[in-house]
């Protein structure tokens, strides 16, 4: 099978672009959650392609973005520590907390280094024995059983010089949060590799009790013209539903192992995101049994009080009710090599991606 | 949110570890949360096969999508 | 920039190091001939002397398809070779960190001797310092060009105009994608190699046939979409780059799906971007076809006279615009 036939262009294309600027009687405002998804809108140029009165706003889909400037000076404090190892992913580096980043703690000599996966974290754990390695434990449910994956081999294999700084977050809670403010959005561009997990019956509640229609999409040019095809239809023909457009790595009830695997590691808590708040249960912590993974449970982190950059709206821009240009900041103060607020670090965030992929004569971006 | 490659198994190395082929890059990764044999495509993030891809049923996608009734002399 | 410190970013061929070059070298050493802002400079109009300068700092400095001396040879011949001058004479200066093999450091200048022969340029002056264990990442190098430019033509990134074609000889982003794969924490093997080659030689069989080139650079760091936009921006035009035209290998297009990364945004190191009269695109494709460096050569893009940078026209019949880089390239996988 050749999956580049999801973005090969032609009559495909074409007859979505057709029946989407047909079927969209009215504006319509779709938020898709996913920040990866806003950078493949982006990245195909699909804005471009759908008709002016469609708005796509970009939600909590990126955790650069959702976490709070705690957390960032936490992982700073840990960087600055002589026996720690901060071991990240990429998209850390640059964000800045309320005093620094880890990128310019590594220009200081801190001791950071970037990896691809958690499992080669706990290989670096493995070969600096005298270290702590800690792992920044971001991410959704799609990157959750990797971290799970990695925390259960350390116990297996008596790695106890791993650790993470855990500040994990669940997606359909801060849905539910979203569907509950008064932002406009009319539906949802669901996140297929989170679907992929938890199954498309996780988000039946938004339709039930929401009224919000949603339809789980793929990351293809063809998966991403055909979902917002599916969510205007909706929308133009007043049926709700959940809907999943990614059949073919998205089940209703997702991946049972993975499912499993989180639930032997983590369990519920509160959470705290940058600009929606604390909202219960959204995020993982270790349980009992790994608890002692937890950097937390064995230093005390000692941060001052985290400051807001002043007049960032990258908060009220997770959540739908404000756009990037909407921000005074935004591309004067706010640019990609000197982000003020999250959503411009990460290549995924709202600001960055409407930064670097601005249209050509687009109409809002 | 979440970047994943598709990828097709090319090796079993053990219950956990697989050989996966991405477009010709070869990458060792993590295949305990899914149940797959060689041949199958699976898609990669953060180092782990999170789940399988369905060929069956992306080839139904692609078949709905060319079968969509629009008037030719309107595109 | 006071209390700043230089980061990496700094180094990554992008908006950080435009600012920074553009912040001192304007600031300190502005001079008429320096202000072009080109890889090479032009001395004394009468004999037209062509200078260019680079340093090579590598890691690994053995890497699949190369190493840090056929780099330090390449990359300056290359620069040089972009005036539309004879690459003659190279300088090399080697910075060497204690404790590095006197094997490798032979190996390395076997590597040097075996591209200056193939670029038939001489190494004239050299200089070798030691610094201590841990000031220096194994080897570094500095190699400065000399040419003499006898054809009488205009060629810089300053002479681009709207309806020119641009051409890249071959594959895109091979080089990044082989030093990817010998970076630490990621953990996978690529087919890919560095494309790092001298290119004078094909320039020279170009330039023989096409008299309309208007300029040629090479998108090593920050690769075709940050050198299409210096140009752009010295030229004062604007740059569509088609999707489809672009010449890709496979495994590099792996590898960014793996880690989140744009290929034209990944470092070339056997590459240049030539921008050509629309009349001469044809047979500069040909001529360079005719050249084992040039085998994949394709237009890939044009100018116009619409000021809005440089503007990908996608597979799928959309657009967006290219920035610069910005930052490292780091892989990503949120």
């Amino acid at each position: 099978m050749n999956f580049d036939q999801f973005r090969t262009p032609g009559e495909g294309i074409e007859k979505l672009k057709h029946l989407i600027a047909k079927t969209a009687d009215r504006d319509i405002t779709i938020m898709e959650v996913c920040g990866t998804h806003t950078m493949a809108l982006f990245r195909h140029g699909i804005r471009d392609m759908i008709p002016t009165g469609i708005k796509l706003l970009s939600g909590p889909g990126c955790p650069v973005c959702v976490t709070e400037n705690s957390v960032i000076d936490k992982m700073i404090w840990l960087a600055g520590q002589s026996d720690v190892i901060v071991a990240t992913f990429g998209d850390m580096l640059r964000v800045p907390g309320s005093y620094s980043s880890l990128n310019l703690q590594k220009a200081n000599g801190a001791n950071v280094q970037v990896v691809y996966s958690p499992l080669l974290a706990l290989e670096l754990a493995k070969k600096h024995p005298d270290k702590k390695v800690v792992f920044i434990a971001v991410g959704f449910e799609t990157t959750i059983p990797a971290i799970a994956v990695a925390l259960k081999s350390a116990k297996q294999r008596g790695i106890n010089n791993f650790f993470v700084l855990c500040a994990h977050k669940t997606v359909p809670i801060a849905l539910e949060a979203i569907a509950g403010m008064d932002n406009n959005v009319d539906g949802l561009l669901l996140p297929g590799h989170v679907s992929s997990i938890i199954g498309a019956n996780a988000y039946r509640f938004l339709a039930e009790q929401y009224s919000l229609p949603g339809v789980i999409a793929g990351f293809e040019p063809l998966d991403l013209l055909k979902a917002i095809y599916m969510i205007v239809d909706m929308i133009t023909s007043s049926k709700i539903a959940i809907v999943n457009a990614y059949e073919r790595v998205v089940s209703d009830t997702g991946n049972i192992k993975a499912q499993q695997v989180i639930a032997q590691v983590f369990e519920p808590c509160d959470a705290s995101w940058r600009g929606m708040g604390t909202i219960a249960g959204s995020g993982l912590k270790l349980n009992e049994d790994y608890v002692a993974f937890d950097i937390e449970s064995i230093m005390r982190i000692d941060i001052a009080p985290p400051i807001e950059p002043a007049g960032c709206l990258c908060g009220q821009i997770l959540c739908g009710t404000k756009t990037p240009p909407d921000c005074a900041h935004f591309a004067s103060k706010c640019v990609p090599e000197n982000p003020v607020g999250p959503c411009m670090v990460s290549t995924e965030g709202t600001c960055a991606a409407y930064y670097k992929y601005r249209n050509i004569g687009g109409s809002d971006s | 949110m979440c970047l994943a490659a598709p990828a097709r198994i090319t090796k079993i190395i053990d219950k956990d570890n697989a050989f996966v082929d991405i477009r010709g890059v070869t990458q060792k990764t993590n295949i305990s949360l899914v149940d797959i044999n060689v041949g199958d495509w699976v898609l990669i993030h953060a180092g782990i096969a999170i789940n399988t891809i369905d060929e069956e049923l992306a080839a139904d996608a692609l078949k709905i999508i060319d079968e969509l009734d629009v008037d030719a002399n309107e595109l | 920039m006071k209390n700043e410190l230089i980061l990496l970013a700094h180094g990554s061929g992008g908006k950080q190091m435009r600012k920074l070059i553009e912040g001192f070298a304007g600031k300190y050493f502005s001079n008429p001939i320096l202000d072009k802002m080109n890889d090479f400079a032009q001395i004394d109009g009468g004999s037209k002397t062509i200078v260019s300068t680079d340093s090579f700092v590598i890691k690994p400095y053995k890497f699949p398809g190369g190493d840090i001396g056929k780099l330090a040879v390449c990359g300056t011949v290359n620069d040089v070779a972009c005036s539309g001058a004879d690459v003659k004479y190279l300088t090399l200066a080697l910075i060497i960190e204690e404790g590095l093999p006197i094997a490798d450091l032979e190996d390395i200048c076997k590597s040097i001797k075996k591209a200056s022969e193939e670029a038939g340029v001489l190494v004239i002056a050299g200089d070798t310092k030691v610094v201590e264990h841990g000031a220096a990442d194994g080897i570094y190098i500095n190699t400065t060009g000399i040419g003499i430019k006898s054809i009488d033509a205009d060629i810089g990134g300053e002479f681009v105009q709207p309806g020119d074609k641009i051409i890249i000889n071959g594959n895109i982003g091979d080089h990044a994608a082989a030093i990817l794969a010998c970076r630490e924490g990621l953990s996978f093997t690529t087919p890919s190699v560095s494309d790092c080659a001298p290119l004078n030689g094909m320039v020279k069989e170009l330039l023989a046939q096409c008299s309309n080139v208007r300029c040629m650079r090479d998108p090593t760091r920050g690769g075709v979409a940050t050198v299409a936009g210096e140009i752009a921006r010295q030229s004062k035009v604007g740059i569509n780059i088609f999707e489809q035209a672009l010449p890709i290998e496979q495994s590099v297009l792996g590898a960014c799906e793996l880690f989140g990364m744009d290929p034209l945004y990944m470092a070339n190191e056997g590459k240049l971007l030539i921008f050509i009269a629309a009349e001469e695109a044809d047979k500069a494709i040909e001529v360079l076809r005719g050249n084992k460096y040039g085998k994949n050569a394709a237009i890939i893009g044009e100018v116009t006279d619409k000021k809005q940078g440089v503007v990908l026209q996608t597979a799928i019949g959309s657009s967006r615009i290219l920035d610069e880089l910005t930052g490292e390239i780091l892989p990503r996988i949120c």
